[in-house]
């Protein structure tokens, strides 16, 4: 259990600057992402807290202590590398083993903890295989185990999950936080991958360029996007671009581009002539037959465009009236009809007021 | 029922396939065609089959006329008796009396003798050592090269090879020059031993001589296979192992080492086995007690020719390096049962 804290910490190499005045704070316990597009910096943070590489310039501090002059190997932190750097030599038991081998564990209690991991991932059976005979959920859980059963402080996975299929993903990102949940160990996970990010974390920091551009726990990342960055990136959304006409307690009303006058979430320090995107994610927008969603105080008249059928949902385009396009997300949970509408089937769309915002850019 | 030949049975699914991709025909589900298709599929592999033969044929020839048959030659030879004036015996003599045939007379002579045993006890040692030095020596230089940016790794493989440029002969010749006595290598040496009051030692003809040579020669065989083990080594593997607690020995030690096996295997089959049968640096740079089995063999085809006798050691020889090889591979083998 420990606590993590980056101060200004920046990481250049030649003229780029990888990691640029980065502040964090990940609390003891804590399932902690860093996420971004490749390129961002996440990867070099993990490596600076692992201690494969040192800042230019600001502190890691764990639990207070200045990491700067503590080498790799002695850092109470491991890493479940993306390619989960089994070794090929040694089989799972001695793999698992090889931490507390380091940590000079005596053999009796090596053999247990050792055992106690093979159980906790449910490999017992597995012991004596090579890395080669694994599937790779079983090499990932072994990857998993061998981080874990020294009892770090904190362990670190590096894009630990995208080697595996969807489905198996699906099944190891629910291993992952009931293991995370059982050893109450801090964890910091680095993806790219959003679903994944908002599926397992307690809070998420959202990286750009170096930059952190928004932390905040996963429903509020996805609900309120600080800006247009993190809106695009996580999830779907239809982004508009927009200006303020009015702000006042309880609404703000803008002007859109091919939508006209709009009315949006209230936003502090929102002033009339400010200039932005209107936000809107596909599932807030409903569709409607001529004469239906009167009732929103936005609706427009329209036309599908097209429409993605994806099983369980179907994601239309409606081309409005005055130009503009709208994704909206629509659950086929009718039974027995995949497609509620057709290209080419005038409709309606509309959404709550309280459903979009805007977004300084 | 008898089929018609497959080439035409081919030609005549061709054309149909030709009238299918032209439109003229659509493809139609029949029995005859999936039938034919199938015989297709064997006759595709009996091509396969030819082709095999044709690309591995010319290299199978090459070894059985050059080394099976000879092999076998040598070994039908070590049970014969010498010639007169060299060479083997007759198996058929005009005269019944002085008919010599098969024996195991050339065995009895090296089991009976310890002054053979003792040069193949003495070559296998030598060749050990030559290995050892060179393991060491080329270990640290392959590390050097496959951790080296990827942009230098070939010139310093270029480097490596570099002696084989020029003949082997030059190369242990220049060895003579600088181990001689007027060097300035041995003057230096003797110079300095001389300050401390020991006597001059003679560098050259001596079995120090050998081996300096014998490890010259060699260690290119011993660098190579080590670098293109070390190469491919995951560098994820390193780090993974610091991360959990490894400092740089014991990263060396528990991943580096154990990993390299195949690589220290080969490139030891590749300098021990030459070295066991070398014959030009003992002969050039050794003095008269520093004979190997090369030697012992040459000196039996081309000095007493006793060409039995050459032969069974010939023999003897390869015996006791397939024994040694097949030992290390069973070693190498319990510690590298990974793929």
């Amino acid at each position: 259990m420990a606590r993590l804290e980056l101060r200004n910490v920046t990481r250049r190499f030649g003229d780029f600057v990888a990691v640029d005045d980065v502040s964090l704070t990940i609390e003891s316990g804590e399932f902690f992402t860093l996420l971004g597009p490749s390129g961002c910096g996440k990867t070099t943070i993990l490596r600076m807290i692992a201690g494969f590489d040192l800042p230019d310039a600001g502190q890691i501090l764990l639990d207070g202590q200045d990491l700067a002059d503590i080498p790799a190997e002695k850092r109470p932190i491991h890493t479940v590398f993306q390619s989960y750097a089994l070794f090929p030599h040694l089989t799972v038991a001695e793999n698992i083993a090889f931490p507390l081998k380091m940590a000079h564990r005596s053999r009796e209690k090596t053999h247990g903890m050792v055992q106690e991991a093979l159980e906790q991932v449910r490999l017992a059976g597995k012991a004596d295989a090579y890395p080669h005979e694994l599937s790779g959920g079983e090499k990932q859980r072994v990857a998993l185990a061998r981080g874990l059963v020294n009892r770090p402080r904190l362990l670190l996975l590096d894009e630990s999950l995208a080697a595996l299929d969807a489905k198996l993903r699906e099944e190891m990102q629910i291993e992952l936080i009931n293991l995370q949940r059982e050893v109450g160990i801090t964890f910091v996970f680095v993806t790219h991958a959003q679903v994944e990010a908002l599926t397992l974390s307690h809070r998420i920091a959202v990286m750009n360029h170096g930059r952190v551009e928004q932390v905040d726990e996963p429903s509020r990342l996805y609900g309120f996007p600080r800006n247009r960055f993190v809106a695009d990136f996580i999830g779907n959304i239809n982004l508009i671009e927009a200006q303020v006409t009015e702000s006042a307690h309880g609404h703000l009303r803008l002007v859109a581009a091919g939508l006209g006058e709009i009315v949006a979430q209230p936003l502090a320090g929102a002033a009339a002539g400010d200039k932005g995107v209107y936000a809107i994610r596909p599932e807030q927008v409903r569709i409607g037959v001529h004469g239906e969603l009167t009732e929103l105080k936005n609706h427009f008249e329209g036309e599908v465009h097209s429409l993605l059928y994806q099983g369980d949902v179907s994601v239309y385009r409606v081309r409005l009236a005055n130009g503009a396009m709208i994704e909206a997300l629509l659950p086929n949970s009718a039974p027995g009809r995949a497609e509620l509408f057709e290209a080419g089937d005038a409709v309606k769309v509309g959404w709550r007021h309280d459903a979009g915002m805007f977004l300084h850019e | 029922m008898s089929r018609p030949p497959s080439c035409i049975l081919s030609s005549i699914l061709w054309v149909k396939q030709l009238a299918i991709r032209l439109g003229c025909k659509r493809p139609q589900p029949s029995r005859w065609l999936s039938r034919l298709r199938e015989r297709r599929q064997s006759n595709r592999y009996a091509n396969f089959k030819l082709t095999k033969w044709l690309v591995s044929g010319p290299p199978l020839l090459f070894l059985l006329l050059l080394v099976a048959a000879p092999g076998a030659i040598t070994v039908l030879a070590s049970f014969r008796y010498p010639g007169e004036f060299g060479g083997l015996a007759p198996l058929v003599a005009a005269d019944p009396q002085t008919l010599q045939g098969v024996t195991l007379e050339t065995y009895r002579f090296f089991f009976g003798d310890f002054i053979y045993a003792e040069v193949f006890v003495k070559s296998l040692f030598m060749a050990l050592v030559t290995t050892l030095i060179c393991l060491l020596m080329a270990y640290p230089l392959a590390l050097l090269i496959a951790h080296s940016p990827k942009k230098s790794r070939n010139p310093m493989v270029l480097l490596v090879v570099l002696p084989f440029t020029s003949n082997f002969l030059i190369g242990i010749y220049a060895w003579m020059i600088i181990l001689g006595p007027q060097s300035a290598l041995s003057q230096m040496l003797n110079g300095m031993l001389h300050l401390f009051g020991i006597a001059p030692v003679q560098l050259l003809f001596s079995p120090f001589a050998v081996l300096v040579a014998l490890v010259y020669a060699h260690l290119p065989f011993m660098a190579l296979p080590l670098y293109t083990n070390l190469e491919k080594h995951d560098p994820a593997l390193l780090d993974a192992a610091q991360d959990l607690g490894a400092n740089a020995w014991q990263r060396f030690w528990r991943v580096t080492f154990p990993l390299s096996q195949p690589g220290i295997f080969a490139g030891s089959a590749l300098v021990f086995i030459p070295v066991l049968g070398m014959f030009a640096i003992p002969e050039l740079l050794g003095g008269t007690g520093d004979m190997l089995v090369g030697n012992l063999i040459k000196e039996q085809f081309l000095g007493t020719r006793d060409w039995p006798f050459g032969s069974t050691l010939s023999i003897l020889l390869t015996v006791a390096v397939l024994l040694i090889v097949w030992l290390a591979a069973r070693l190498a083998g319990r510690g590298g049962r990974y793929a």
